[in-house]
């Protein structure tokens, strides 16, 4: 899958020709979303702390209990928000996938993570469906969805 | 109750530290490529890796293999206490906090992304005494000479080091499959020196690496 930004995309050699039309196009769409990309990215940013308090506040007692697990699960749901909105931001959706897939599998089998990541995740994935316009979580969807994956590629069952 | 505002406020969110796209940097117009901390990095050309064997053979011979072995063990000093020290900045706590998985998790990762393949930890027989080490897709091995024998020296010698340095235990080295005969994988067995005798004689007698391991617990 070759979901680079568009930037890097292109492939930048001047000395072959001019970009083709098909290229150009898709630099278009980039740029003309750009404005939405950063709103969403800035509103992200805004609740991040307030919005995944609210999910944690929701779990059920016996997740909340365990709170070596919950922690770091918390940890890992910010850094695939974090991802997720980078990812959005500069049309890469598969930033977090690549930056966390060699270390997040380990993580969640090693702090056993896995409850705590599914529930955060999936009321993570609702909540901002709620919050984000139609066309905003469209954005940010297949980068949140790329680096959640992770979660579920680990070797316990 | 959990605060999430309380877990940011410590340091920065600490994850993948040797993710090939973010660990290695470069200040290209001055001839430098560089790791995240500023340390300077060498793409190795494969041919200057087969020159050194050759040069090597050519003036020691046979001893190339220990010299090679040593560079190895000095290699695996320095680079263990790089690596922890990295590890420990990065985590802002020391690496003893980690748990093996985590620390094996940033082994494996640092070894992808600088391109020596990729290692993995087998801890079938910890319990015995033994650690064994796979690598796949060795640099090193690849442009080895192909002897009848494994070949991996320099991995030998790293790994020896790198892990009585880990253990605090003085660790021998022994390597029991190779990909240079054909073998899927480099194995490599860690334990006790006069523990792995039986290993050095499964070698010469041209064992599996699994006879090798069955008659080590024996």
């Amino acid at each position: 899958m070759t979901s680079q930004h568009i930037l890097q995309q292109l492939e930048r050699q001047p000395d072959r020709n001019y970009l083709t039309a098909q290229e150009l196009g898709a630099l278009n769409q980039y740029v003309g979303s750009l404005g939405e990309r950063v709103r969403t990215y800035r509103q992200l940013r805004e609740w991040e702390v307030n919005l995944i308090q609210g999910l944690v506040d929701q779990l059920p007692v016996e997740v909340q209990k365990d709170t070596r697990a919950l922690e770091q699960s918390i940890k890992q749901t910010i850094l695939i928000l974090r991802y997720a909105a980078l990812g959005m931001l500069v049309d890469d959706a598969n930033l977090g996938h690549r930056r966390l897939e060699g270390w997040l599998p380990t993580m969640v089998t090693v702090y056993q993570t896995h409850t705590a990541d599914v529930l955060l995740n999936r009321a993570l994935n609702q909540q901002l469906s709620r919050l984000l316009s139609l066309s905003q979580f469209a954005l940010l969807k297949p980068a949140l969805e790329s680096a959640q994956q992770l979660l579920h590629n680990t070797s316990q069952d | 109750m959990v605060l999430v505002a309380d877990l940011l406020t410590d340091a920065n969110l600490t994850a993948n530290y040797f993710a090939n796209d973010v660990y290695i940097h470069g200040t290209l117009e001055l001839g430098l490529l560089e790791n995240r901390r500023g340390d300077r990095l060498l793409a190795l050309p494969n041919t200057l890796i087969r020159a050194i064997y050759a040069g090597l053979d050519h003036e020691t011979g046979q001893a190339s293999m220990l010299v090679l072995y040593n560079c190895g063990r000095w290699w695996g000093k320095n680079f263990y206490i790089r690596f922890c020290e990295e590890l420990s900045d990065y985590h802002n706590r020391p690496v003893t906090s980690l748990s093996m998985a985590e620390f094996m998790q940033a082994l494996q990762q640092c070894w992808l992304t600088h391109g020596w393949g990729q290692i993995s930890l087998d801890s079938t027989y910890r319990a015995q005494g033994f650690l064994v080490l796979k690598i796949r897709a060795s640099a090193f091995i690849e442009d080895a000479p192909k002897l009848d024998r494994p070949v991996g020296f320099l991995e030998t010698g790293v790994l020896q080091s790198f892990f009585s340095q880990l253990s605090g235990q003085t660790l021998h080295c022994v390597q029991t499959d190779c990909e240079s005969l054909g073998a899927e994988e480099n194995c490599f067995v860690l334990g006790l020196k006069e523990r792995l005798v039986v290993a050095e004689a499964g070698v010469e007698q041209r064992l599996s690496h699994a006879e090798i391991m069955a008659a080590l617990v024996e």
